[in-house]
Formats: structure tokens, sequence, C-alpha cells
């Protein structure tokens, strides 16, 4: 399940995520995506597929998850869930239509644009790089590809979002809702190709 | 403060106000919303607003015929759970969806925002009303822009008497959007409102001090000015309300308590401000006068100006149509 895996991701990365987040934010990113994360995966019923385990973990995320980050990443798996549902025979695609579809949302409640140091400079980037990449999708590389774009948010000046009051003082450390974001692409890679795990760099070093 | 020891003291007067008005509105709880009882057939729009609590009448006060459909509160001075928007829109939309009228604050614009998307996505048409009508903060920080403050009122108001006409999200959308662009506001203080938290003044102010363009949420106005007489404040407050606004020769005139000021003083406040916009070549035809957007109890008043002109004769029929809430009634 996505979702079991992207809570392992957001358990095994807790104590970093938090890290991030103190020395920018209130301190409890890690808290709210791993405690997110449990409630969810708690509400999936257990014969679901891929689309009715997302929107299960995006309603509860929109519903029950604190912080603005949390509502925010449950429109980002609501349409996850939709891309996924549109075309049953293109998983691959329906992932990064609704992705997409999901950043774009993002964008519009929360009015980041990338460089802004939020969690669209994770999204934004490693989307643009998978449409643009020719034949089928290399999850193994847009995990990497994403996981280099949240950690390049700590050459970020805040100008959004958590990090946006600290201003300069966040330099240095990435962006808690980027990691977070970068996360979710370990998960994926793993779900659509689960012989690829010992590629990928594990969420504990993320 | 008179609040109970417990800290869901918001909850405990959202229950008292729904009994104590239960012939106008209902209290949904899990999440928290507040409902008119009797929704108006002709209306094709559910009007939504809502924004943290310590602001009342507004926004719970402000539901019943000829008003809003639904208020969502949030704690203190703190937005509204994107959820209790959704659910109150989902519940309230009418045949031609929902209309959210929203302060211009980043929590609110966020989660009416989430709550707005979600609805989208299960097919329910919504639109947007951002009030943004405070004067003092016109050229602070660009990127948030002006606070919404007292204009809320009257949008609400005029809004309300459109949509029981039957007028479509468009066209209250773009109604609400002219409403905010020919209203603004400015407040003062002359004393803190008490925390909520700690039982204190907020901020310390000397008797001969006032803060001029404070907000709503007991924050200190960008300048401390020495207090001059009440008739050459009002008449600067008028000024910089005008200066704002585009030309014309009719008006609303809202002259709001923050809290802690008594009926005598604003009407001492609307009867100079109504001289004051005389002045100006600018007659009344519609006014409120009383408690409508306080800060907690601050001690203060704002002075609130809908601009309005020959085009806009209907607007004063918005105005003077018949809305029962718990406490704005024609």
């Amino acid at each position: 399940m996505l979702i079991s895996l992207y809570l392992e991701a957001a358990e095994a990365a807790h104590a970093n995520l938090t890290r991030y987040d103190q020395a920018a934010g209130d301190g409890d990113f890690g808290d709210n995506l791993r405690d997110g994360l449990r409630g969810a995966y708690s509400r999936i019923p257990f014969t679901s597929d891929l689309a009715a385990e997302v929107e299960a973990a995006a309603t509860y995320f929109l519903d029950e998850v604190g912080g603005t980050s949390g509502p925010l990443l449950g429109l980002l798996l609501q349409r996850l869930a939709a891309g996924v549902t549109a075309t049953p025979s293109d998983v691959d695609g329906g992932i990064v239509r609704g992705l997409s579809d999901g950043t774009a949302a993002i964008q519009r409640v929360g009015e980041a644009k990338v460089g802004d140091r939020t969690l669209v400079d994770c999204l934004a980037p490693t989307l643009d790089g998978l449409r643009a990449a020719p034949g089928p999708i290399d999850w193994t590389a847009a995990a990497a590809a994403a996981l280099a774009h949240a950690r390049a948010t700590a050459d970020l000046t805040p100008r959004m979002g958590r990090a946006s009051y600290v201003g300069e003082r966040a330099l240095g450390t990435p962006d808690a809702g980027a990691m977070g974001v970068a996360l979710l692409f370990w998960a994926l890679a793993l779900y659509r190709r689960p012989e690829s795990r010992h590629q990928l760099t594990a969420p504990g070093e993320a | 403060m008179f609040l109970a020891s417990t800290s869901e003291y918001v909850d405990r007067a959202l229950r008292g106000f729904a009994r104590d008005h239960r012939d106008i509105v209902t209290l949904h709880t899990g999440p928290t919303y507040v409902r008119a009882r009797d929704p108006n057939p002709n209306r094709r729009v559910g009007l939504v607003s809502g924004g943290g609590s310590g602001h009342e009448p507004m926004h719970v006060g402000l539901v019943g015929p000829g008003m809003l459909d639904a208020a969502v509160p949030g704690k203190v001075f703190a937005s509204p759970h994107n959820r209790q928007v959704y659910e109150a829109s989902r519940a309230t939309a009418g045949p031609d969806g929902v209309l959210h009228i929203v302060k211009n604050y980043t929590g609110d614009r966020i989660n009416f925002g989430i709550a707005a998307e979600r609805l989208t996505h299960d097919g329910v048409p919504v639109a947007r009303v951002l009030v943004d009508d405070d004067v003092a903060t016109e050229s602070a920080a660009a990127a948030t822009g002006r606070r919404g403050t007292g204009a809320t009122i009257i949008v609400e108001k005029l809004l309300g008497a459109a949509a029981d006409r039957g007028a479509g999200l468009a066209d209250l959308a773009a109604l609400g959007t002219e409403v905010v662009a020919r209203s603004r506001s400015i407040a003062v203080a002359s004393a803190s409102h008490t925390s909520h938290v700690t039982g204190q003044p907020g901020f310390a102010l000397a008797p001969d001090e006032i803060e001029y363009g404070v907000g709503i949420h007991g924050e200190r106005a960008r300048r401390t000015i020495p207090r001059p007489p009440l008739e050459e404040l009002v008449d600067r407050m008028v000024g910089d309300v005008v200066s704002h606004l585009p030309s014309g020769d009719r008006a609303l005139l809202l002259v709001n308590g923050l809290g802690g000021t008594t009926t005598i003083e604003l009407y001492n406040v609307f009867g100079l401000a109504e001289e004051a916009l005389d002045r100006h070549g600018i007659a009344v035809e519609g006014s409120l006068v009383g408690t409508w957007t306080p800060a907690l109890d601050m001690k203060g008043f704002s002075i609130t100006v809908t601009m309005l002109d020959a085009e806009r004769d209907g607007w004063r029929t918005y105005w003077d149509a018949p809305a029962w809430t718990a406490t704005l009634r024609k």
C-alpha cells in the first residue's frame, strides 16, 4: 500500500523533519505528517485499491491534521486519487496528472510560487521533470530528483509559509514541507517498483 | 474577561447563542457552524462567512433571513478549520453553489481556499468575495494587503438582499467585489483589549494618546498620536477614508464600536461623521451604529463608508431590504 510506505518513510524521517521545522517553523511538521499518516492508515479499508486508499488518506489529512501543511497535503492526495481514478489503464500517467493538479490547487490556495521555499519547491520541479522526460516513468530517478529539490530549499530565503517569519535564519536547513513531499516520491517509487528499495536513499537520511 | 474557566468558552458561547436565538438559527457541531433555520427558497446561492471569534456579533449574529445562510467561527482571533467551511458550504449551497465572504487574513484565505478546492472537486460551484477595507494597512507589507474589517457587515447585508432576489453566483461575486472596492474603513483605540490568554491588557497607552489605525485582533496601530478633540479626530478619520474612495455624493455609513465603547460615544461619533461627510458633499443615505465588529473589549471605534452614486441606487434598496437575524433586523 502506498500510504503504509509513506508512513514508513515519515516514521524514519520524523527526527529530521522535526529538526528542520524547529529551525524555521514551529517544529510540529514531523509530528503532523507522521501522526496524520498513522491516522490515515488506520482509516483505510482493508481491500482498498490505490485510488481508494489515497482518497481515504486525503479526507483524513483535510479533516483532521493540524497546521496549514496538513490540509494542503490532503488536497494533493485528493487530486492524486482523482488522477489515478481517471485513467485506470495508465496508472503512472494518472499519478503524474493527479499530483500536477494537486500542486496547482496548493498554489491557488497558498499563493506560493516556485522559489518561495515551501513544499511547492519539491513538487513543481519534480513534476516538471517527470512530464518532460520521454518514455516510461523512471520512479527511482524521480525519487532522487525530489530529494535533491527538497535539499536545495536549504539555499532559499523564505518568502511564504512556515519559514517566512524567520527570514534568512532558515538558510542552511531544508524546508520541512518540501522534504515531507520528497518522502511521498520515495513511497511512490517503492510502490511502483518494489524491487528498487536498495537503489533509493533511505528516508532516515532525508 | 468573563469567560468560562475551561478552554471551550467559544463553544459554550455558541451553544448559548443558538439557544437564545433558536427561532432563527441552529448550531451544528462536529464540525461547528451556525446556519439559518429557515433558508429563503428564492436563493440560488448559499452565503457563507466566518472567521475568528471575539468579533461578535460578526458573523453568527448575521445569520438568518436576508443575510447569511451559515457562519463558521474559529477560536478567538483564529481562522476556522477548512472542514467547518466545507461542511457548512455543503449544507447550505443552492442550485448555483455557494459564495464565501472572507476577510483578508492569511489563515482565513487559506482555510476558505482549501474548502473551496474541496467544493470544486465535489462539483459544487463556489466563488469568493474578499473583504479588504482597512486603509491603515493600505501601504503595509504589500504581500498581505489591507485587512478586512467593518465593511464585512455592509457586504453581507447587500449580498443577502441580492441573494434573496435570486441572483446567481457570478453576479453576487461581482456585486460583492464592487461593494468592497467602494468601501473603506479606519479604526482608533484609546485602550487595549484584554487578552483572552493572559487576562491582561494587550498593550499600554497613556491617557493623552490614541492608536490611529488599529485592526480587530488587538494589535497596535502603526502610529500612536496625541489625542485630539473628538471633532478633530472624526474629521481626520472621515477625510482618510474618503480619500481612499472613488468619488460619489451619497454613502452608507457604519460606526462600529470595538467592544469597550458605549452607545452614547458611538452616537457622538456618528453625528460628527455625518457632518464631516456633509462637508465633503456626501449625504448619508443609510447607516448602522453599534458594536458590530469588535476586537473583544477594545476601547475604540471604526468608521466605514460605502460610496454610492446615481448608478448604485439599487444598493440602497438592498440596504433597506428586510433582514431578520439575531442582531440586524430591518
